[in-house]
């Protein structure tokens, strides 16, 4: 009578521990996945930063010949030996208009 | 058992013992002894533990209408070097090099010579033009490597003011100028990078990284105007070379707000190529940092002194006799002339000595050194540029009526251009000293601003006196001087001749020549000083200074839309 009441729980108990290591083997592959999954991910994106980032020194480099060159044209030496060329004449005298506050331009409108 | 068997067993147990106890002893070596080189030979591998250089602050000149045009920036050159044992054909290598790099062949063979040598600098500060022509050439054993470099797109645009970046003690610090006087500020502080890398040495992202990251400096934007110094400079540099004169200066200045709005200092260099400079005096700026005994252009100091006291006015009268005898001394006018009966206006559109020393002996000794401190000579007018010289007044302080006399016409006493400049500023400024400054605002990575507020350092003569002087300094230029030519403007102004100590006298044949003004006088915007150290072939300041006052006057009055007043 024991015997036969211990059997099924032996059993029960068995396959339950079986449910419990296939369920930790099936967790601890699909941590490996995941951890897989996203090694791979922060690799690939160690891959793209370097990339991006000789994309983007590239451009730098672009960028300072640009400022560079623009720092050189407008540099006050540059404009002067162009200015050379055109022929440019002095100003004698400059003239100054005298704006009165009774000026018509400057009344209140009604 | 048998007896050989257990021999077996002893010699198999011995010689693991002995294995295990070797294996001790290396783990031993290896963990403990050499712990320290072991952690640092893989940390090596490891890890990346990199100093994060800052960024250097930018400096800025400003243009009319608030445009703010770079002076001072940081650029990446590609620096040059060689590897020996990879070139083939060193002869070869040295030809094409050679003309490109600026180099004699013979140094670059000499480079080349060591075949051990894995690393062998050519050249730094590469131009990308010549770096891309000699990357063409695709040379065996010729690599490149960027390196980070100040650059001053202006040349020598105020080189003076500016200073340079040098190397000291193998660093790079800002020297001379304004780099060194805001080294700090415009250096920054730099960051530390603790990570882990591969096998190329790329920075890893998985894994534990520690980084501080470097603070970058903070920029600069100047009270200069690029316009204003390139003008003042050529100016300069033309009456210079007209003249043959050693050195020169040239300060314009807001008297208002004691804003520098250029500063020249003659000869300059150019900052991109310091080491090429002929002689380290260059670097000095002498409107700071030269002393010089500045002659008539002091003048109106003992006329301010004698205005604030009530002891003269302009219309008091004393009688020249052209000469003045003090104890065994005797002070004589330019020229030696005799001018009679002359009012104090008059004393200084003719520039009379023997007139001043009668007004400082109505002052006395005394209140006249404390004006004379009053207006900051003596002391260092507190602008903020590198090494500023503050003067030497030692003959005053012995208080001897001889040396009261000299100071008087300006001999005798030590002061620099700037000082020289702010003092008679003061005059213009209704009778207050103001503090010079360069630096109108600094400005962090942020954009946050820190913006420099004019700072008064004290009010030297009441309003109403200043205001005395200037109409007396007016017709000075009115009167005294028939090359200032600006009609309908009113412009204050002053020249000195002053003589140049030599041995225990004056030399016969060198002067410096002075010239200070403001204008429009009773609403000063600019103040232009201007000074030219031993010119030749001329013998007056009126004479040398005064056409450039002009052209820089009406510059400024053209620039700053100053319409005349008459």
């Amino acid at each position: 009578m024991t015997n036969q009441r211990k059997k099924p729980v032996f059993a029960n108990r068995e396959k339950g521990n079986i449910k419990l290591s296939l369920a930790i083997i099936f967790g601890l592959l699909l941590l490996i996945v995941l951890y897989l999954v996203e090694t791979n991910g922060v690799v690939a994106r160690n891959f793209e930063l370097r990339v991006t980032q000789n994309y983007l020194k590239a451009k730098q480099d672009a960028n300072q010949r640009t400022t560079i060159s623009l720092m050189r044209v407008q540099s006050l030496n540059n404009l002067e030996v162009a200015a050379k060329d055109l022929n440019l004449v002095a100003v004698e005298k400059v003239g100054y208009l005298k704006v009165t506050p009774e000026s018509f331009a400057f009344l209140p409108r009604p | 058992m048998s007896k050989f068997g257990n021999l077996r067993l002893y010699i198999l147990l011995a010689i693991l013992v002995i294995a295990a106890g070797g294996i001790i002893v290396r783990l031993f070596s290896l963990q403990i002894v050499r712990h320290a080189f072991y952690t640092a030979l893989a940390k090596d591998q490891q890890e990346v533990l990199q100093t994060l250089i800052p960024r250097r602050g930018e400096i800025f000149i400003k243009e009319k209408g608030n445009v703010w045009q770079p002076l001072a920036v940081n650029r990446i050159f590609q620096t040059v070097f060689l590897v020996p044992k990879e070139v083939t054909d060193k002869n070869t290598v040295a030809e094409k090099l050679a003309p490109l790099a600026g180099i004699s062949l013979e140094k670059i063979i000499e480079k080349l010579n060591d075949p051990q040598d894995p690393y062998e600098p050519l050249k730094s500060k590469l131009d990308d033009e010549i770096a891309q022509k000699i990357k063409d050439m695709n040379l065996s054993g010729v690599h490149f490597t960027p390196e980070n470099w100040r650059w001053y797109p202006q040349g020598s645009l105020a080189s003076n003011v500016l200073g340079f970046m040098g190397v000291k003690n193998n660093q790079r610090v800002g020297q001379y100028g304004l780099e060194q006087y805001y080294q700090d500020i415009l250096a920054g502080k730099s960051g530390l990078l603790d990570s882990q890398k591969d096998a190329l040495g790329n920075w890893l992202l998985m894994g534990d990284y520690n980084l501080e990251p470097a603070q970058d400096g903070l920029s600069i934007y100047l009270t200069l105007d690029q316009n204003i110094q390139y003008v003042v400079e050529q100016k300069m540099k033309a009456v210079m070379e007209k003249w043959r004169a050693a050195s020169g200066c040239a300060i314009i200045m807001d008297p208002k707000t004691g804003a520098i709005l250029a500063m020249a200092s003659l000869p300059d260099f150019d900052p991109n190529e310091y080491q090429r400079t002929k002689s380290e005096d260059y670097f000095m700026n002498s409107c700071t940092q030269k002393l010089y005994e500045p002659g008539s252009v002091f003048k109106p100091v003992i006329m301010a002194a004698g205005l604030d006291i009530g002891k003269i006015s302009p219309e008091t009268t004393y009688t020249d006799a052209g000469i003045l005898q003090i104890g065994n001394w005797t002070i004589k006018n330019a020229q030696q002339k005799t001018y009679g009966l002359s009012t104090m206006t008059q004393v200084l559109e003719k520039s009379i000595n023997t007139g001043v020393v009668f007004a400082q002996r109505l002052i006395g000794g005394e209140i006249f050194k404390k004006y004379i401190e009053a207006f900051g000579f003596g002391s260092s007018t507190g602008i903020d540029l590198a090494s500023e010289t503050s003067g030497n007044l030692k003959n005053i302080e012995e208080n001897k009526d001889i040396n009261f006399a000299n100071a008087a016409f300006g001999q005798g006493i030590l002061v620099t251009p700037l000082q020289m400049a702010s003092a008679i500023a003061a005059i213009a400024n209704d009778g207050k000293l103001m503090q010079p400054y360069v630096v109108e605002k600094i400005v962090a990575p942020d954009g946050q601003e820190q913006i420099t507020q004019p700072k008064v350092i004290r009010q030297v003569i009441a309003p109403q006196n200043a205001g005395q002087l200037t109409a007396m300094l007016v017709s000075t230029v009115r009167n005294g001087y028939d090359k200032v030519k600006l009609p309908g403007y009113f412009v204050a102004g002053k020249t000195g001749t002053a003589q140049i100590a030599e041995g225990h006298g004056y030399s016969d044949n060198d002067t410096n020549h002075s010239f200070e003004g403001y204008a429009p006088a009773y609403n000063p915007q600019f103040l232009i000083f201007l000074k030219l150290e031993k010119p030749q072939g001329i013998s007056f300041a009126s004479e040398s200074l005064a056409p450039v006052f002009t052209d820089i006057a009406r510059y400024l009055f053209n620039y700053y839309e100053i319409p005349p007043e008459e």
